[in-house]
């Protein structure tokens, strides 16, 4: 099989803002550089001093998803893992060239191992696809917008409305990689119920939960699109919805054709 | 085994600090209203979209365990609320409601993994306290008054004062429905003292009689008196919540002074 490329798991939005920053000359170069003489050096003296890093040698089964995701989404460098005490599920990346995951440790305690290998697949995708380049920019833009002669929110909404769209794409991306709707639909909120619940939380109703959601109208709607704005990751119940459209249109079977 | 605890309402465990301010609220029939109002309003325009849109809902389905526990809540405090439970990763060992038309509750991913039956009747019992002892429209009212008192210093910190005292004395309503709702002293007293920070896996070491006679010779210390301006302040001004060795030494004389034995005697 091919190799998973990034057109058929980006969400539109996403694409759309990876394109316009590709599309800037130089701007990889200069984000690259200044990523590597700032941030990466800063991560990587906090992160080899305070987190535990993870290696083929003491985390055999992990490295090796991610050599899989790797080989899947065609990434030729590993980033380098990092393991530190956190209570949500979440990893986080840092870096351009020489990226740096940062793995929660609740991540590797709560989650099954066949689930782990699909969530762990999304931060290659992510890497692969170019978003540390606009995790970078975010980050960028929060610190020193204020010093630019243009209101700040005109760099910082569409920024937060992107940030929010790659979890789309990383839901696409785990499909792509695991081929089962099922375990990514579960993956989206994952936490938020122990496993036995979210074991026995079928499909469909999530997607119902997903509409009751997307039915809130009226005056009400208009709360929903404030909050909407001032959080930074989607509605889970919104990731439910976008996942289960982009499976019904046919894209998924599109892209899996494509692969082979 | 729980008792069936027929007719009882929280009139009849409620706080006498609790009693006063709720009953100065319901006779002030627009006051009532503005709760209510403002209860239902930052729960349709806030909680309903975060719990819809992040939230596990639970139901009989995915979680029959829960609600058949839910269940029994409602058939031991002899009531019915009719309300939509949710469940959300969160560290925290304390449960939330909001809304009064149709109530959410929400609790935290933790108490699910770690919490017995018992607890849970307990948490429950608190939960249905709250509902329908109608408390949530005086915690609206409180809440939107200390933050609208905020804007005016000193004089805003006055009059919040008496607000912060009812919340505090409201807890320990909440408790006394929690300990008849669980009907487990023993139990109950380790609910409070998870909140106090230890571990649920570790409190069943915890000698209670040790922790009671650490808390009494506590208050009975005398304190320098800057530290004793310092708790005054903290505790009128600054604390929304009751402290968690306050609410364990409350329910130990309410329940020592033989209140909860009559109501349960006089209930079943």
């Amino acid at each position: 099989m091919k190799v998973i490329s990034p057109e058929s798991y980006l969400f539109p939005g996403d694409e759309e803002a990876m394109e316009a920053i590709n599309k800037i000359p130089q701007l990889s170069k200069v984000l690259a550089f200044i990523s590597k003489n700032s941030i990466e050096k800063f991560y990587s003296i906090i992160f080899s001093s305070s987190y535990i890093k993870l290696t083929s040698a003491n985390a055999p089964k992990l490295y090796h998803f991610y050599e899989e995701a790797a080989e899947a989404f065609g990434l030729d460098q590993l980033p380098e893992i990092y393991l530190r005490r956190g209570y949500q599920y979440k990893t986080d990346v840092v870096g351009i060239d020489n990226p740096m995951i940062l793995i929660n440790t609740s991540v590797l305690e709560d989650i099954p191992e066949e689930m782990l290998r699909v969530f762990l697949a999304s931060d290659i995708a992510g890497i692969k696809a170019g978003h540390n380049k606009m995790n970078f920019i975010r980050l960028l833009c929060d610190n020193f917008a204020d010093s630019l002669p243009i209101p700040k929110q005109v760099l910082t909404v569409p920024l937060l409305m992107w940030s929010k769209q790659k979890y789309y794409s990383y839901d696409r991306a785990r499909m792509m990689y695991s081929h089962d709707k099922d375990m990514v639909l579960r993956l989206i909120g994952y936490g938020e119920a122990p496993p036995d619940i979210m074991e026995r939380v079928t499909p469909d109703e999530r997607i119902q939960q997903g509409m009751e959601f997307l039915e809130i109208d009226g005056v009400q709607s208009i709360a929903k699109s404030i909050l909407t704005m001032s959080e930074a990751k989607p509605w889970n119940s919104m990731r439910v919805i976008e996942f289960n459209n982009w499976i019904e249109s046919g894209m998924y079977k599109i892209g899996l054709e494509e692969r082979i | 085994m729980q008792k069936i605890l027929y007719g009882i309402d929280s009139s009849e465990y409620r706080h006498q600090a609790d009693i006063a301010a709720q009953n100065l609220v319901e006779k002030a029939v627009p006051l009532a209203k503005i709760g209510e109002a403002l209860e239902e309003f930052e729960h349709k325009y806030q909680d309903e979209i975060i719990f819809r849109g992040s939230h596990v809902k639970l139901n009989h389905h995915n979680a029959p365990e829960v609600m058949a526990i839910w269940d029994k809540a409602m058939e031991i405090m002899d009531t019915y609320a009719d309300v939509e439970i949710f469940s959300h990763r969160n560290y925290s060992y304390r449960m939330s409601v909001g809304g009064i038309k149709k109530p959410f509750i929400s609790i935290p991913d933790t108490i699910i993994r770690n919490f017995s039956e018992t607890q849970w009747l307990f948490l429950f019992g608190q939960m249905l306290t709250m509902i329908n002892g109608r408390m949530l429209k005086l915690f609206a009212i409180a809440r939107n008054f200390e933050k609208f008192m905020s804007l005016f210093p000193v004089i805003g910190d006055a009059l919040k004062a008496p607000l912060g005292q009812w919340r505090r004395k409201s807890q320990l309503t909440i408790d006394r429905g929690g300990l008849l709702c669980c009907q487990d002293y023993d139990c109950a007293m380790r609910y409070l003292t998870i909140l106090s920070g230890i571990s649920p896996s570790s409190v069943s070491s915890v000698d209670l009689s040790a922790r009671m006679q650490q808390l009494v010779d506590a208050q009975s210390e005398s304190k320098e008196t800057a530290v004793a301006i310092g708790h005054f302040n903290q505790t009128l001004f600054s604390s929304r919540s009751a402290w968690s060795n306050e609410r364990f030494i409350e329910l130990y004389n309410w329940h020592e002074s033989g209140e909860y034995a009559k109501i349960i005697r006089k209930h079943t």
